[in-house]
C-alpha cells in the first residue's frame, strides 16, 4: 500500500489504521482508508487534532466487525453455514464440523494420532539428545561469555588435550589476559550412601575451581581456596544427580560424612540441577579439591609430575580482555614451557605443542569428538524424520482413501455452493484435531523418553548418564514439526478431495464410481516414498546389527570371560616399594587360596577399560634419547599369572615368572607390533629397550612376545604394548582380578575378603570384567537399538500403508473385478493382478530405500567396524523381512477378490 | 428472489446514492445517511454493504481514469443500475404496502 505516505496524513493514529487495513477486503482498502483520511484532515481543520484522532479511532472501532464480515462473507459459503464473524470462528466450525465427522469413524483419529505422535515423539527425543550432546547449553556459569578453555597439544598432533597440574601456575602467570585459571580432572569413585554402594563420575578440581566459574550450590555451599588451605581438604559437592541417587533427594545430605572412594568426605553442598562436567557430556556427579582423594590428602608425586597431564584448563578473561590476546600470550607461555621441558612440550612429529584459547561455547564440547557426535547425532535425527516421513504418508493415505469415500458428500457441499477454497479449508481444518492430539502425544513420548534415558544406567561401573531434556527449544521444534506433519498430511487429500467431479460423484453415491487407475498417483507416491523409508531404517539397523556381530566376534587377544575384578590404592600406607611389592604378593596368594578362585593376579592397569595408561619409551638403549628417538607404547605391569589368566597368547619367548622379582633384572614382554615397529625381520629376544618413568629412564630387556591384543578400544589400530612386572614397576593402585568357574561365583570375594584400611581408595569397585569390556560396544548397541525400533515401527506403518493402497483398490475396481469374474476370468488371475500392483510399488520403494544407504554407508565407514554397506548378510536379511511383510500386506486384502460375488456387486448398481 | 429484497440499511445506502448522483463516493454517502437518520455509519459498514450491492448487481462501483480526489487520494464513485433502480421501488412500495393502513401518527 503505497499510499500511507501521502501528505496530509500527518497525525493519524497509526495502529488503528494498520489494524483497520488488516480487516478491509482488499477491494475495499486503498478507498475506505483514503475515505477515512479525507475526513480525518476535515476534522483536523474543524475541531482540532486531538478530536480528529479520537473521531479516527471511534471509526475504526465501529469498522471492524462489519469489515471482517465484508472480508469473509464475500468468499461465497453464506448458503448453507451460517456467515462467521472472523477467521476464527469460521476455524472452529470447520474444526467442529471435522469432530462431528471423527466421532463417526474413531479408528480413523486413532490410527493418525498413534501414528503421528509416536513419529513426533521420536524425532523430539532425537532432538533433544542431539542437543544435550553436541550442543549442550551452559548451566550454572557465571558471565560465561568471559570463560575460556586453555587446550594443550597432544603427542599425537591433535590441539585439544588437558594441561598437567604442574603448568597451570606458569599459564597463569604468562596470560595476564586473565583474571585467574582453574583446572578439572575426571575421577570416577565409589560412595557409600543411604541407598547403598554408587558409583559417581565427578571431577576433582582446584580449590579455585568454584570461584572461577561462578557455579553455586543449590544447597549447602562450595569450597574455596581458603578453606582448602586451612581445613580438610576432604570435603565435596555433590551433583545435583548424584544428590537424588545417593541420598533419595534428602536435604539432611548437607554436613554428611561419607565414604568417597574409601576416604571419609564431607558433602558440603549440592549444584544445580543440570550442571555438566566439562570433560564428557554428562552430569557431573561430585567435586573434590585436587589432591583430596590421594593418600593424605597432598597433590601426590604422581600429580605433580609434569608428565601427566589430565587437566581440562578454564580461564576467566579480565573484563576488556579478548580472545585474540589471551592467545598471543598463550602462545608465548607455550614457547617458554617448551624451552622449560623441550621433550615433554614436542610432539610425536617433532613439532613444539601449542596452546589454544577457546571460547566456553566454542568447548562445551571437545572440539575432536563435536564433529563425530554431529555425525552420529545427525544419523539419529534422520531415523526419527524417516519414521515421521513414513506416519505422514501414511496418514495423508488414510485421508486421502477417507476423502474418496466423501466424494459424495464434498459434492453435496459443492454443489450447495461450497467454494473449492471453502473444500480446501474444511480438509485442513479436519488435521487440526489429530494434529493437536499427536502432538501432545509426541512431547508426552518425547518427556518420558528422556526421563527413561536419564534413567539408564550401563550395565558397567561407570554412570553415564545423559541429561536430555524436553525445554522451550525441544518444545518450539516440536511445535513446528506438528504443524509441518499436520499441514503434510492433510495438504495432499485436500487437494485430492477438493477436486470433486460433481455429476459422476453424486450419480454413484457410494464414491465406488469414476475413478481411473491414473488419478491415484498421489497415494502410489507415498506408498513408495514409505518403503523406501522403512527399507532404510531397517537395513541401517542390519548394518549396525551386523556391525555388532562382527565386533563381539573379533579376536580381543585376551578373554575376559570368568573374570572379576576391583582396584585398590594403597598409597596412605607409605609403603616402600618393596614393602609395597611384598603387600601385593601376600594379597595375591591370600586371593587365590579361597576355595572358588581358580587363579588371582594384580596389575595396573585392566584391558579394555578406561584406564590406561600411555608410556614413553625408545629403543635406543643405554643412554638419555634424544626427543626424536621417543617413541609412544602402552605399558602395564601385572604380577606373574596375569598373561595367563587373560590367556594371551604368548608367541615367543616366555611370560612374566615369580623370578623376576624385584631383586632380578628387569625384564618385559612386548607385543608383535612393538616388535614389528622396532625391530622388524630381528629377533627380539634379549634386547634392551628403556622406558620413561617420571622423567628418568629404565632399561628392560625383552624375554617374551605376545600376540596383538585389543587395549583402549575394540578398533584401535594396532599398538606397540609393553607388559612390565609388577615387582619391578611397582604402584600402589592397581586391580585385582580373580577367575572363577564364572565371574558372578568370584564377584563377592572381591567385597568380603578385600578389608580396606581407612584412607584406602577402592576407584573401580567389584565388577566383572566382560560388562566392563562391553561397555566399548555401547554405541553400537545404542545405534542399533534405535535404529531397530525404529525400523520395526517403520514396517508396521509401511504394512498398513500397502495394506490400505491395495484393500482400497479392490474395493474400487469391485465392479470391474465382478464384470471379469462374470465373463469368465479366473478369480486367482485377477488377485494376481491385484497383488502385483501392490508389489511393484513396494518393490521400487526398497530398490530406492537401500541404494540411498549404501550410498550414506559410504561415509559412515569407520562406524561400521568392518562391516561393508553392501554387506550380503545385512541385505539378505533386510529384503528377506520386508518381502515376507509387503507380500503378507499385499495379499490379505487381495484375497478379497476371491469372495467377490459377481452378481452382488453387479446388482447394486 | 430473496435478493429483491434489501435491508433497511442497504435501502438508506441505494437512496443516498440515487440522491448525490455523481458526487455519490464513501464520504458523501456516510455523510448523507448520517445527517438525514442522524445514526452514524462506520467505513466498514458501508463499503461492506456496498460490496453486496454490486455482487447483487444493484450498484456499479468504478473508479475515475483521473483521480478527481483531494489531493490524490483514491475515490470510488456508485451509481445505481437499473435493477438497482427497481430494487429500490419495489422496497419502497412493499413498504409502502405493508404500512397501508398501520396508524403511525399517536
Amino acid at each position: 500500500m503505497g499510499d500511507s505516505k501521502r501528505e496530509g496524513t500527518h497525525g493519524i493514529p497509526r495502529v488503528s489504521r494498520w489494524l483497520l487495513a488488516r480487516c478491509l477486503h482488499d477491494d475495499d482498502r486503498r478507498f475506505a482508508l483514503a475515505d477515512l483520511e479525507e475526513e480525518f484532515d476535515e476534522a483536523v481543520a474543524a475541531s482540532g487534532l486531538r478530536r480528529a484522532r479520537a473521531q479516527y479511532r471511534r471509526q475504526v472501532f465501529a469498522s471492524l466487525g462489519p469489515a471482517l464480515r465484508g472480508r469473509f462473507g464475500r468468499t461465497g459459503s453464506n448458503t448453507l453455514t451460517r456467515t462467521p464473524d472472523s477467521i476464527l470462528r469460521a476455524v472452529l466450525a470447520d474444526v467442529r464440523t471435522s469432530v462431528r465427522g471423527y466421532a463417526r469413524t474413531p479408528l480413523v483419529l486413532v490410527v493418525t494420532v498413534l501414528s503421528l505422535g509416536v513419529g513426533i515423539g521420536a524425532s523430539s527425543l532425537a532432538f533433544a539428545l542431539f542437543r544435550s550432546v553436541v550442543y549442550p547449553s551452559p548451566v550454572g556459569l557465571e558471565a560465561p561469555e568471559q570463560l575460556v578453555t586453555l587446550y594443550r597439544g597432544t603427542p599425537d598432533g591433535e590441539r585439544h588435550g588437558h594441561q598437567a597440574w604442574a603448568d597451570l601456575d606458569a599459564l597463569r602467570e604468562g596470560i595476564p589476559q586473565l583474571v585467574d585459571v582453574a583446572g578439572a580432572s575426571m575421577i570416577n569413585a565409589s560412595v557409600e550412601g543411604p541407598l547403598g554402594r554408587q558409583t559417581l563420575l565427578g571431577e576433582e578440581v582446584t580449590p579455585n575451581y568454584f570461584d572461577l566459574t561462578g557455579i553455586h550450590a543449590a544447597a549447602g555451599r562450595v569450597f574455596s581456596p581458603e578453606e582448602i588451605r586451612s581445613g580438610d581438604p576432604r570435603v565435596a559437592v555433590l551433583g545435583y544427580d548424584a544428590w537424588q541417587r545417593v541420598f533419595g533427594g534428602s536435604v539432611d545430605a548437607v554436613g554428611q560424612v561419607v565414604r568417597l572412594a574409601g576416604l571419609s568426605f564431607t558433602i558440603i553442598g549440592v549444584a544445580p540441577e543440570g550442571v555438566r562436567s566439562r570433560l564428557i557430556p554428562f552430569p557431573t556427579d561430585v567435586w573434590v579439591p585436587v589432591g583430596s582423594l590421594s593418600a593424605g590428602g597432598v597433590i601426590n608425586e604422581e600429580r605433580r609430575d609434569p608428565s601427566s597431564r589430565g587437566f581440562l584448563t578454564l580461564g576467566r578473561l579480565r573484563t576488556g580482555a579478548t580472545i585474540v590476546q589471551a592467545q598471543s600470550s598463550a602462545s608465548r607461555t607455550a614457547e617458554a614451557l617448551h624451552d622449560e621441558r623441550p621433550v615433554l612440550w614436542t610432539d610425536d612429529a617433532g613439532r613444539a605443542q601449542p596452546i589454544t584459547v577457546v571460547s566456553e561455547a566454542g568447548s562445551r564440547v571437545r572440539p575432536e569428538l563435536r564433529a563425530g557426535g554431529s555425525l552420529i547425532g545427525a544419523f539419529f535425527l534422520l531415523a526419527a524424520g524417516l519414521v515421521l516421513a513414513v506416519a505422514c504418508s501414511n496418514v495423508a493415505g488414510l485421508f486421502i482413501a477417507r476423502a474418496r469415500k466423501r466424494r459424495a458428500e464434498l459434492a453435496l457441499r459443492r454443489s450447495l455452493g461450497a467454494t473449492r477454497g471453502r473444500l480446501i479449508r474444511m480438509m485442513l481444518a479436519e488435521g487440526v484435531v489429530p494434529g493437536t492430539l499427536a502432538g501432545i502425544l509426541g512431547v508426552s513420548i518425547a518427556y518420558l523418553g528422556t526421563e527413561a534415558i536419564g534413567a539408564l544406567t550401563l550395565p558397567v561401573d561407570v554412570p553415564l548418564r545423559l541429561d536430555a531434556d524436553v525445554d522451550g527449544l525441544v518444545l518450539a521444534v516440536t511445535f513446528l514439526t506438528t504443524v509441518a506433519a499436520g499441514l503434510a498430511f492433510s495438504i495432499a487429500p485436500a487437494l485430492e478431495g477438493a477436486r470433486v467431479d460433481l455429476y459422476a460423484a453424486l450419480k454413484s453415491a457410494r464414491g465406488t464410481g469414476g475413478g481411473r487407475r491414473s488419478r491415484f498417483r498421489i497415494k502410489d507416491g507415498l506408498v513408495v516414498a514409505q518403503c523406501a523409508a522403512t527399507a532404510t531404517l531397517l537395513f541401517g539397523a542390519a548394518l549396525f546389527f551386523r556391525t555388532l556381530d562382527v565386533a563381539t566376534d573379533v579376536d580381543l587377544g585376551f578373554d575376559p570371560d570368568g573374570i572379576a575384578v576391583a582396584s585398590r590404592d594403597i598409597s596412605t600406607r607409605e609403603l616402600s616399594d618393596r614393602e609395597g611389592v611384598q603387600f601385593v604378593r601376600r594379597l595375591r596368594d591370600r586371593m587365590a587360596s579361597l576355595p572358588e578362585v581358580r587363579a588371582a593376579a594384580i596389575s595396573r592397569s585392566l584391558e579394555l577399560t578406561l584406564y590406561q595408561m600411555g608410556t614413553s619409551v625408545s629403543v635406543a638403549a643405554g643412554v638419555e634419547p634424544a626427543s626424536d628417538q621417543l617413541a609412544e607404547a602402552w605399558r602395564n605391569a601385572v604380577t606373574p599369572g596375569y598373561i595367563e589368566m587373560m590367556d594371551i597368547p604368548v608367541i615367543a619367548g616366555r611370560a612374566l615368572l615369580e623370578s623376576d622379582d624385584e631383586d632380578a633384572e628387569s625384564v618385559a614382554v612386548v607385543n608383535e607390533t612393538f616388535v614389528e615397529r622396532h625391530w622388524p625381520g630381528e629377533d627380539p629376544l634379549d634386547r634392551v629397550f628403556s622406558v620413561r618413568v617420571g622423567e628418568a629412564y629404565v632399561a628392560y630387556r625383552v624375554v617374551g612376545v605376545v600376540a596383538d591384543g585389543t587395549y583402549r578400544d575394540f578398533d584401535d589400530p594396532p599398538t606397540p604394548f609393553v607388559f612390565t612386572s609388577l615387582y619391578q614397576d611397582f604402584t600402589p593402585r592397581f586391580a585385582i582380578a580373580l577367575e572363577g568357574s564364572t565371574a558372578e561365583a568370584v564377584l563377592p570375594l572381591l567385597r568380603s575378603e578385600i578389608d580396606l584400611d581407612e584412607g584406602e581408595v577402592q576407584m573401580v569397585g567389584p565388577s566383572v570384567l566382560a560388562d566392563q569390556v562391553s561397555f566399548q560396544f555401547m554405541h553400537l548397541r545404542i545405534a542399533s537399538t534405535v535404529l531397530g525400533w525404529g525400523g520395526i515401527f517403520g514396517l508396521l506403518l509401511a504394512a498398513m500403508g500397502l495394506y490400505g493402497v491395495v484393500a482400497f483398490a479392490v474395493a474400487q475396481r469391485a465392479r470391474e473385478m465382478a464384470l471379469r469374474i462374470a465373463l469368465g476370468a479366473e478369480r486367482l488371475d485377477v488377485t494376481r493382478a491385484v497383488a502385483r500392483e501392490g508389489l511393484t510399488l513396494a518393490a521400487i520403494g526398497v530398490v530406492v530405500g537401500v541404494v540411498f544407504v549404501v550410498w550414506v554407508a559410504r561415509f559412515g565407514q569407520g562406524i561400521l567396524f568392518g562391516v561393508r554397506p553392501t554387506d550380503p548378510v545385512a541385505l539378505i536379511g533386510t529384503l528377506g523381512v520386508l518381502f515376507a511383510v509387503t507380500l503378507t500386506a499385499t495379499l490379505v486384502p487381495a484375497r478379497q477378490i476371491l469372495r467377490v460375488d459377481p452378481m452382488a456387486t453387479l446388482g447394486r448398481e | 428472489m430473496s435478493e429483491r429484497f434489501l435491508a433497511e440499511f442497504e435501502l438508506y445506502v441505494m437512496l443516498a446514492v440515487a440522491q448525490l448522483g455523481d458526487d455519490a463516493y464513501g464520504v458523501s454517502v456516510r455523510r448523507r445517511i448520517e445527517d438525514r437518520t442522524g445514526r452514524t455509519v462506520s467505513v466498514g459498514a458501508l463499503y461492506t454493504a456496498l460490496a453486496r450491492l454490486e455482487k447483487k448487481g444493484f450498484v456499479h462501483l468504478h473508479e475515475p481514469d483521473s483521480s478527481s480526489g483531494r489531493r490524490g487520494r483514491p475515490r470510488r464513485y456508485c451509481s445505481l443500475t437499473e435493477e438497482g433502480l427497481g430494487a429500490v421501488r419495489h422496497s419502497m412500495s412493499m413498504l409502502e404496502r405493508m404500512a397501508d393502513g398501520v396508524a403511525l401518527e399517536a
